[in-house]
């Protein structure tokens, strides 16, 4: 998807398909979200470049979520990846009224990323926002496309996400000592 | 066996079948191969060890104790690994071993270690980028194992107590 100028008649369309398909990037949000997200994500952003966050955010939809709000419910399908762009959100496991919780989720932070790289799809734990919340929402499929089709970018990520998952799998294993 | 072998024995595998020829190539000039005797201890539960382990010949024992004992619930507390198995992935993430790893018979491996995973970042760009999305989904598949125990030892811990309710409310 190119953000590039559009006659007016093409410019309706392109925000009609916008709205049918969801709430993708629109022309006049995208130099706001990229300011987010380099704000955000500095050291993504930074080892990205600027061409390649234009075609990360390319395959983004902002979403708005209310204060809380369950994103996910552990074990429940999932096939997006999610950058939260504001607000804060509580990761807990859940055993009837029973609740662990195993980690804060805010401004910089991925979700969503056990469940596609596992490649069981579900989610690990329940993700309930504590505060209004936005995110860049990236379905699983077209993260995927950008890894196989570019290194820089898929190098990149990947990098991220390892340093994201080993670091909740470390918080993890420090809650099961508690119980 | 040779790097040349070394290089069959890793196209055989279901792991590396994404790899190019060049980053297999690149891989397998990185490992190391290592004969172990039976009763070597390769990684200790706990411990951060210092690189990866293929299993090229011989069988080797897991055995996990505490909450790590449910990340494997279809191998329980003991589970055996033999040729093409790898062991200490995550030591590149810097996670500490799920499991006191030792030799069952007397053991070929493959290793890389982490200066050698490192390398291949710069030598073989490719094969250091299809190493890293094995590392993730690693990553992420023992997270969901590690999150479902955790589920699993807080249903253990609150059942008691609920039979202990319903006991005293039945029998005072």
């Amino acid at each position: 998807m190119k953000f590039g100028p559009a006659s007016p008649c093409r410019s309706s369309y392109v925000i009609m398909i916008f709205s049918i398909v969801g709430l993708r990037l629109d022309v006049p949000m995208k130099s706001e979200i990229v300011a987010e997200f380099n704000t955000c994500f500095s050291s993504l952003s930074a080892q990205l470049g600027p061409e390649n966050v234009d075609r990360l955010l390319s395959v983004c939809a902002v979403v708005n979520l209310p204060a809380h709000n369950e994103l996910f419910r552990e074990r429940r399908q999932v096939d997006s990846l999610y950058l939260v762009l504001e607000g804060e959100l509580v990761a807990s496991i859940e055993d009837g009224d029973n609740i662990l919780e195993v980690g804060r989720v805010k401004a910089g932070d991925w979700l969503g990323e056990v469940a596609v790289l596992s490649g069981e799809m579900l989610t690990s734990s329940t993700v309930t926002t504590a505060t209004r919340c936005r995110a860049l929402k990236m379905h699983w499929h077209e993260v995927e496309q950008l890894m196989i089709h570019d290194e820089d970018i898929s190098h990149v990520l990947l990098g991220q996400l390892i340093e994201l998952l080993a670091e909740r799998l470390k918080r993890s294993m420090a809650a099961g000592e508690k119980i | 066996m040779n790097t040349a072998d070394l290089r069959r024995f890793l196209r055989s595998l279901p792991a590396f079948e994404r790899f190019s020829e060049r980053s297999l190539d690149a891989l397998a000039a990185n490992m190391h191969l290592e004969n172990y005797p039976a009763g070597h201890i390769l990684t200790v539960q706990g411990q951060c060890g210092a690189a990866m382990y293929m299993v090229i010949s011989g069988r080797i024992d897991v055995a996990r104790v505490g909450v790590a004992a449910t990340f494997s619930p279809e191998h329980g507390e003991n589970q055996e690994l033999a040729e093409g198995a790898i062991v200490g992935l995550l030591s590149f993430a810097n996670i500490p071993s799920l499991g006191t790893c030792t030799c069952k018979d007397d053991v070929q491996l493959a290793s890389l270690s982490r200066e050698d995973y490192e390398a291949l970042f710069s030598q073989a760009p490719g094969a250091a980028h299809q190493m890293q999305y094995m590392l993730a989904v690693r990553l992420a598949q023992v997270l969901q194992t590690q999150n479902r125990s955790l589920r699993q030892a807080l249903h253990n811990k609150t059942a008691p107590k609920k039979s202990e309710s319903l006991l005293k409310r039945w029998f005072g």
